[in-house]
């Protein structure tokens, strides 16, 4: 876009005007991201939807016919209908050799304890010993598994001897299989770790940090930058991209979802800020075109269809409370709490209200936020999310919650889906699901809040205050990365549908997505964060944090999503369609 | 009124300053670069360890590490358990028992 200064309203104000030529095409990272991203994508669809698992059809229409006799036959979902639903679910095109074997080179660093070097490599001995130390509780998890599935089968069975019309028999039969389903989740997580395998992912990382610098190589290219150089300093952003990855599978920061954004951020504040950041990396530091990328990718994931996976209760809690909260938040930081930054408001205001860093990263690159304010609204959505992540079940659990209304709330406020999950988790089998489910309602307004944004920043923020701004204006302005995410988001969500939902669900959520476009996702997102870190000064951050405005913002904007949120889905859930609530 | 278009927002460029090597000298630098990583020590194996037996903390602590569920999971696609959640709901508006 080239820039036009003009005067404007007085000699005071001068304002660039943006003009859209073709040639930004081939010269402008937001069509580079584009173009990148699509290029993943397309190839993601080429190795995957030609490759469905084996007898895939024939396994998803076995188990549908399995799950619906089963529901015709007891009032409750019994243990046959949740083995349809398992086997279902197992149907992965991601799980097939092909797949493994590419998420084999994606793979990022494993977890440790005490030694980080065993992120990136084990030998057989450790991963014997680890196996060995795990076993025991795998074999006692595998007992109770045994038992709980005794105990369902019996109740079951007593249920179905009384015609399944015994109130009390049919209640104690769900209560045993909810505790043999929890059982078994249990003895799956015990399993992985009692079958620990060597790995050395040394080798892939270095190949993959060759095709990842390649790839973006091309965009600096023709965009004119100096491409040796940015294949020199390339590599010195990936080793702090792993640093990144290893810092938050250590254990502890894992259990307290403490994750790469942060580790990639401090680490790269504390080389920059101490040592400094050596000149021949700055060339690779390429926050936007990294971010951009990774967030063209997430489009992709982004898939419409799970807006009505619980119907009208979940759009409302997700889809009403959200926005309301956004907006009040964001006019409540500008008039009340008179935030020194628009950008930092709204990007505070998504990320806390939305979804957390995604959210963030999103909005923030809608709106051009400066790299700061990304970096302080990422880390008060981290640092609330660890809080509220230990603190709301304890409170749910205290008053006595209906796990329902406690895990729509849990989805509706806690920001980062992991930290929804670890609180939903202690709620029970219900509580975890329903808090998931609308968590995920929640991610798919990320493409809605990144398109508002980027639209009101164009016609309402970025120009005179009361002047018009035209439709064409607006485009030439309008962040063209955020047309590629609603694309790739569109594409998928009709792809969805076109193949069926259990059919998209293995071979595009769990195929293409999972297999494919995440982790790569996950890569660049990581790479944008170390940049951030590479190249922020420290000064600049408490510049924007003084005050405490943010920490103020967020608190107050926390506060009435949890008391908007709570309420509603107590309406939703309990007074307008309990019929719901009784099925989940 | 500047348009951001130009700023370079989340990249170097005018609004973000590119940090420069402080003035202090080279052993003070190192010195700061060692304080730092022993802060992050403290964090990861001593501060945030210290939680775990917390009680609240540790009930959803201990239900992380028997699950393994990866509570730094960003969106739902970096998360095994929404799977399940998608099965489950999906399922259970499609099979719903209905006796």
């Amino acid at each position: 876009m080239a820039e036009m200064k003009s005067q404007a309203a007085g000699d005071e104000i001068v304002r660039d005007r943006a003009e859209a030529k073709w040639s930004d095409l081939w010269t402008k990272e937001d069509y580079w991201a584009i173009w990148i991203a699509f290029l993943l994508i397309i190839a993601g669809l080429i190795i995957f939807l030609p490759r469905p698992p084996k007898d895939m059809n024939e396994k998803i229409a076995k188990a549908n016919a399995t799950m619906e006799a089963e529901a015709k036959k007891a009032p409750f979902k019994t243990i046959e209908w949740y083995r349809a639903s398992d086997t279902k679910e197992g149907i992965r095109a991601a799980s097939e050799p092909y797949g493994q074997t590419l998420s084999s080179w994606f793979k990022t660093p494993g977890r440790w304890e005490n030694n980080p070097i065993e992120s990136l490599v084990l030998s057989k001995e450790q991963a014997d010993a680890a196996s060995a130390a795990a076993k025991e509780r795998h074999e006692k998890a595998k007992k109770k598994l045994d038992e709980a599935l005794a105990a369902a089968t019996a109740a079951q069975n007593a249920a179905a001897a009384a015609g399944f019309k015994d109130e009390k028999l049919n209640e104690e039969a769900q209560n045993k299989i909810a505790a043999w389903r929890e059982a078994r989740r249990s003895e799956s997580s015990a399993r992985g770790r009692a079958n620990t395998k060597p790995y050395n992912i040394i080798p892939t990382l270095i190949g993959l940090c060759i095709a990842i610098g390649l790839l973006f190589s091309i965009g600096i290219k023709v965009m004119g930058k100096p491409v040796g150089k940015f294949l020199v300093g390339f590599p010195f952003v990936f080793l702090f991209a792993v640093l990144a990855f290893i810092g938050a599978q250590q254990n502890t920061m894992h259990y307290y979802g403490f994750g790469d954004p942060l580790w990639a951020v401090l680490l790269g504040l504390l080389v920059s800020n101490t040592i400094g950041t050596p000149k021949w990396v700055m060339p690779a530091v390429q926050t936007e075109y990294y971010i951009k990328t990774g967030l063209v990718l997430l489009g992709a994931e982004i898939l419409f269809s799970k807006i009505v996976q619980i119907g009208i209760p979940g759009i409302f809690v997700a889809w009403v409370v959200t926005p309301i909260v956004l907006i009040v938040t964001y006019i409540f930081g500008q008039t009340v709490v008179k935030m020194p930054s628009k950008t930092l408001n709204i990007t505070i205001s998504a990320d806390m209200s939305v979804c957390g860093v995604s959210a963030a990263i999103a909005t923030a690159a809608a709106c051009r936020a400066k790299k700061e304010e990304l970096t302080l609204a990422v880390g008060l959505s981290l640092v609330f999310t660890a809080v509220m992540m230990v603190t709301m079940p304890i409170f749910i659990k205290a008053v006595d919650m209906h796990p329902v209304l406690g895990g729509a709330w849990i989805g509706g406020t806690i920001d980062s889906t992991g930290a929804v999950v670890a609180a939903g988790a202690v709620l029970g089998e219900k509580g975890l699901y329903t808090a998931a489910t609308i968590k995920m309602i929640q991610n798919v307004l990320i493409g809605v809040t990144a398109f508002g944004v980027a639209v009101y920043w164009c016609a309402k923020v970025d120009c005179i205050p009361g002047e018009k701004v035209s439709a064409m204006e607006i485009w030439h302005r309008f962040p063209k990365f955020v047309l590629g995410f609603l694309a790739a988001s569109i594409l998928f969500s009709i792809l969805y549908e076109a193949l069926t939902r259990d059919v998209g669900t293995a071979m595009l959520e769990n195929g293409v997505i999972r297999g494919f476009t995440r982790p790569l996702r996950e890569w660049f997102f990581c790479l944008a964060f170390a940049s951030i870190g590479l190249a922020t000064d420290f000064r600049e951050l408490a510049h924007y944090f003084k005050g405490g405005k943010p920490v103020i913002l967020y608190v107050c904007g926390q506060s009435f999503n949890l008391i908007l949120t709570l309420l509603m889905a107590w309406i939703m859930f309990f007074k307008v369609f309990p019929e719901i609530t009784a099925a989940i | 009124m500047k348009d951001q278009n130009a700023s370079g927002a989340l990249g170097p460029g005018k609004a973000s300053r590119r940090p420069e090597k402080p003035s202090a000298g080279c052993g003070a630098r190192y010195l700061r670069l060692l304080l730092g990583l022993v802060g992050i020590w403290l964090f990861m194996f001593h501060l945030i360890p210290a939680l775990d037996d917390l009680p609240g903390i540790k009930t959803v602590i201990d239900r992380n590490k028997e699950f393994g569920i990866k509570a730094t999971a960003l969106f739902y696609s970096d998360i095994e358990e929404t799977i399940d959640a998608t099965n489950y709901m999906r399922n259970q508006i499609r099979y719903r028992p209905a006796l």
